[in-house]
């Protein structure tokens, strides 16, 4: 299929798809699922309301710090992992058991102990996203050509240099991915950790859901869903201007 | 070429970094020089918090302290964890939430109330309840802020009376009273509890009753108060602004029974209902009225005493709140009101 | 038939369906495998006992409502009184998990392998997963008590919600990356159409099948106690509400203690099917 082709399917779905909300929104009303008419008329009022974007701006500038915390932490440790056989043993039982454990069941615990403010909020974010960059990471350490190393050691390449010229330059991709599911699971636990206590953005989703009508929630939806995306797309940017072979190189994963 | 890549996305993130922290730790353009309090307060503010929220914003100040920093917290539940966990200095707290952190060894004082009657009553869709019993029935969902909270004690007491199973009630959490309101008008939930200057423009809407008001079932329903940490408290500094919250609220309190001028003024600034900036000080004199004359919800003395804490424990055992009993001296700290009581004169 | 199997063996050992959610947890899991096969497993309960004993040693200096130790979970999961509680509530748990994961697996598996194999679907509809995909789950929770209520249907519609697009993406890579000539393949040796979809479909999509239920049973228990903390408080989530409503630290990390290991038993159970069922796949 060409690349033209793509995007006219790709079109057609989203259009039949926007058709049939219309009429089912018509349908059950607004009161159940509003139309995309209606919320794309309520939306211009939300952005000018400016509340929503206030919240986002709050909201997203703590989950960066949860984020960055868990991309600082998590990648040395993915490549330590990947290079260190007795790391990489006393890690695996304990990420295995993070990984499985749903972040909302941890959110009543950190609330206990954290409180409510910058702190649970980030420290969730860093929870939730730490594992999946330590992961990827650690796959990608892991898959280092041995035969790379092995040449610099015999230039007298130290340790150190060794990670900083042959191993993270291979590792490189797999951190960019690894921060780009990190990211989709850190926007995920952001949400839901404010949902929970009514706090932020994702206290506004739940104030907004209490409201008789759902243009303003679906509005709220939309913008999330466009931070997502946006976001994703900017890293695979990023990763691409760093390591221009960085696609084709994850592809192989 | 890729290095110097690298190392302009380096520069780029340890500045972003140092930018995100400076956002999050510094207060520009604040007065150094004078005391910011950072306080917790609810998320909505109705008649009765407006003396008790008008004390902070503008008796602090007027005491010499900067306009203080508030964050609103929609449940309760959550607002006393947050003074648990030094998100922040004071707290609106529920008095049920405090008492079960205390007993759970939490490190909290309570220095004063937020006021000392409660406005809240219990409005439910008349369609399908006209009774209490009608509670019980299958698809009557009751909500309140926080299970175990005093608002879900409050209806507890006169189930009881009434030979109403509580347990048989499905009750669910819903925080902030306007989230309660709209939940109620979308017939998502059947019974809710508001304060009473949010029912006209629930009963105006259709066929909505009050079902329970308070101050016909109990003598005096303490509800909220102000929350600090034990350890907080120690720090001399601290200690005299609480005292100075306390001089606050109480100066409000006594204000707000004399003027109703006072009152509406402070209502069309602070409450978060809607249309509060267009109401005058008439439409404002029944709700006036009745929560500073009939409840005498705003106390000239504060009245903040132990024995109202004592006569409220058998409302909070029946919902199951309490493990063992609470230490009321261990949690109360009577001594900040009698010094702000003092220098008042 | 041999012939079909070794082709297929020899296919599924050169590739294996690569996608976002589920490369991460393979590559360890496979680890994890080797691991424990090369009895090495003693590094690792080290690691999991020293982690406790700091733990417990850092706990006491600590009030137990801020940070519980270790111990105190374990004397909660060996009270009777609380065992009790905790099987009725897993029993309440069990039932909205497993309906909202069946549901998602009877809409994922079709329609993914409808994906997979046809661009043209494909096309129409991946802009609309990636979007559904691109927005938390638990945002949908308003919508929900909308359509369904505060109750059992509604939690089910969540679990549904969170398991489904991570099934569905990994089904779609999966079904696209199944060769066109394993078809030929049977056709050559006279089989019937359901020959083939039993004997050479099912077979090559059993690898990423298992694959995306693993990913799908972890979101499932995630999306068990996120319905059972956000809507009506029931089952763990309302054990979890209470035990913080008495600030209870060691009882809601009990609960947190618990989920875990349920969702490390499913991800053993389905581990288990799939060494049964994949014996001829080596990885």
């Amino acid at each position: 299929m060409s690349r033209a082709e793509r995007i006219s399917w790709n079109l057609a779905g989203i259009v039949l798809f926007m058709l049939a909300w219309e009429a089912v929104g018509r349908w059950l009303g607004s009161a159940v699922l509003a139309a995309p008419s209606l919320v794309a008329r309520e939306y211009v009022q939300l952005l000018r309301e400016g509340s929503m974007l206030s919240e986002l701006a709050t909201s997203l500038r703590q989950m960066l710090v949860g984020f960055g915390l868990a991309c600082a932490i998590g990648m040395p440790l993915g490549i330590l992992m990947g290079r260190v056989k007795l790391v990489e043993r006393v890690m695996t039982p304990w990420i295995g058991m993070f990984v499985v454990t749903s972040v909302a069941a941890l959110v009543p615990l950190f609330l206990l102990i954290l409180g409510t403010g910058f702190a649970f909020r980030a420290t969730i974010v860093f929870v939730a996203s730490v594992w999946y960059i330590v992961i990827t990471s650690y796959n990608g350490a892991r898959g280092v050509d041995p035969g790379l190393i092995s040449v610099a050691r015999s230039f007298g390449a130290s340790p150190l240099q060794t990670t900083l010229k042959v191993v993270f330059p291979a590792v490189y991709p797999y951190l960019i991915s690894g921060a780009r599911i990190g990211l989709v699971h850190a926007i995920r636990a952001m949400v839901m950790a404010e949902m929970f206590v009514i706090l932020g953005y994702g206290g506004l989703i739940y104030q907004t859901g209490m409201r008789p009508e759902t243009e303003p929630l679906i509005g709220l939806l939309v913008t999330l869903m466009a931070v997502s995306v946006a976001a994703t797309w900017l890293l695979r940017i990023v990763g691409n201007w760093i390591s221009p072979s960085y696609e084709q190189r994850i592809a192989g994963t | 070429m890729k290095t110097t890549r690298r190392q302009a996305l380096g520069m780029f993130s340890a500045t972003l970094g140092i930018g995100i922290g400076l956002g999050n730790g510094s207060v520009f353009g604040q007065d150094k020089s004078k005391r910011v309090l950072t306080g917790h307060i609810l998320g909505n503010s109705l008649a009765i918090h407006i003396p008790a929220i008008a004390a902070l914003n503008e008796g602090l100040p007027a005491l010499g302290y900067a306009p203080p920093k508030l964050t609103r917290v929609d449940s309760m539940q959550v607002m006393t964890q947050s003074i648990i966990g030094k998100s922040a200095e004071l707290g609106e707290a529920d008095i049920s939430s405090t008492l079960q952190a205390s007993i759970a060894g939490a490190d909290l004082k309570v220095i004063g109330l937020v006021y000392a009657n409660s406005s809240l009553v219990f409005v439910v869709n008349a369609d399908k309840v006209k009774e209490f019993a009608d509670l019980q029935k299958e698809g009557v969902i009751v909500a309140v802020n926080s299970k175990g909270d005093w608002m879900h004690a409050m209806l507890t007491g006169p189930l009881l009376k009434r030979g109403v199973d509580p347990d048989k009630v499905t009750i669910v959490e819903i925080g902030g009273s306007a989230s309660r309101v709209q939940a109620l008008l979308a017939n998502r939930v059947q019974a809710v509890p508001v304060h009473i200057d949010q029912t006209p423009a629930i009963l105006a809407k259709g066929n909505y009753k009050i079902l329970l008001k308070p101050w016909e079932e109990y003598k005096l329903y303490i509800a909220e108060c102000w929350l600090v940490g034990g350890e907080w408290l120690k720090n001399p500094d601290n200690r005299r602004l609480a005292v100075d919250i306390q001089k606050a609220t109480i100066a409000s309190f006594r204000r707000t029974n004399r003027e109703l001028a006072y009152f509406g003024n402070s209502y069309r600034k602070y409450s978060t209902i809607k249309g509060a900036a267009q109401m005058t000080d008439e439409q404002l004199r029944p709700v006036w009225e009745l929560l500073s004359k009939t409840a005498r919800a705003w106390p000239d003395d504060g009245n903040f005493q132990r024995q109202q804490f004592k006569d409220l424990l058998p409302a909070y055992k029946s919902v199951g709140a309490f493990s063992k009993e609470p230490d009321l001296d261990r949690l109360l700290d009577t001594s900040i009101t009698e010094q702000a009581l003092k220098e008042l004169g | 038939m041999s012939t079909v199997r070794s082709s297929m063996r020899r296919y599924w050992m050169s590739t294996s369906p690569s996608d976002l959610a589920a490369s991460g947890s393979r590559g360890l899991r496979s680890r994890l495998g080797a691991v424990l096969l090369n009895a090495e497993r003693l590094t690792q309960v080290a690691s999991i006992v020293a982690g406790l004993l700091i733990w417990e040693l850092v706990a006491t200096q600590y009030s137990a409502f801020i940070l519980p130790p270790p111990s105190a979970v374990l004397r909660r999961l060996f009270d009777p009184a609380f065992d009790l509680k905790l099987l009725k509530a897993l029993y309440g748990a069990l039932q909205h998990m497993l309906a909202g994961f069946g549901l998602a697996v009877a809409v994922a598996v079709p329609l993914g392998i409808l994906m997979g194999r046809h661009p043209r679907i494909n096309a129409m509809l991946d802009p609309l997963v990636s979007a559904l995909y691109a927005i938390p789950s638990v945002a949908f929770v308003p919508f929900l008590v909308i359509w369904f209520g505060l109750f059992f249907e509604s939690r089910v519609a969540l679990v549904f919600i969170m398991a489904f697009p991570d099934m569905l993406i990994v089904i779609t890579a999966g079904a696209r990356d199944i060769k066109r000539n394993l078809f030929a393949v049977g056709r050559s040796f006279g089989a019937s159409p359901l020959q083939i979809a039993l004997k050479v479909t099912l077979p090559a999509m059993l690898p990423f099948l298992m694959t995306a239920f693993r990913v799908g049973i972890a979101r499932a228990i995630n999306g068990m106690i996120t319905a059972e903390l956000f809507l009506a408080a029931v089952n763990l989530g309302a054990m979890m509400k209470d035990s913080a409503r008495t600030f209870d630290s060691a009882g809601v990390l009990t609960v947190v203690v618990v989920v875990c290991l349920l969702g490390l038993t499913a991800q053993a159970l389905i581990a288990a099917l799939e060494a049964r069922l994949l014996h001829w796949h080596h990885r």
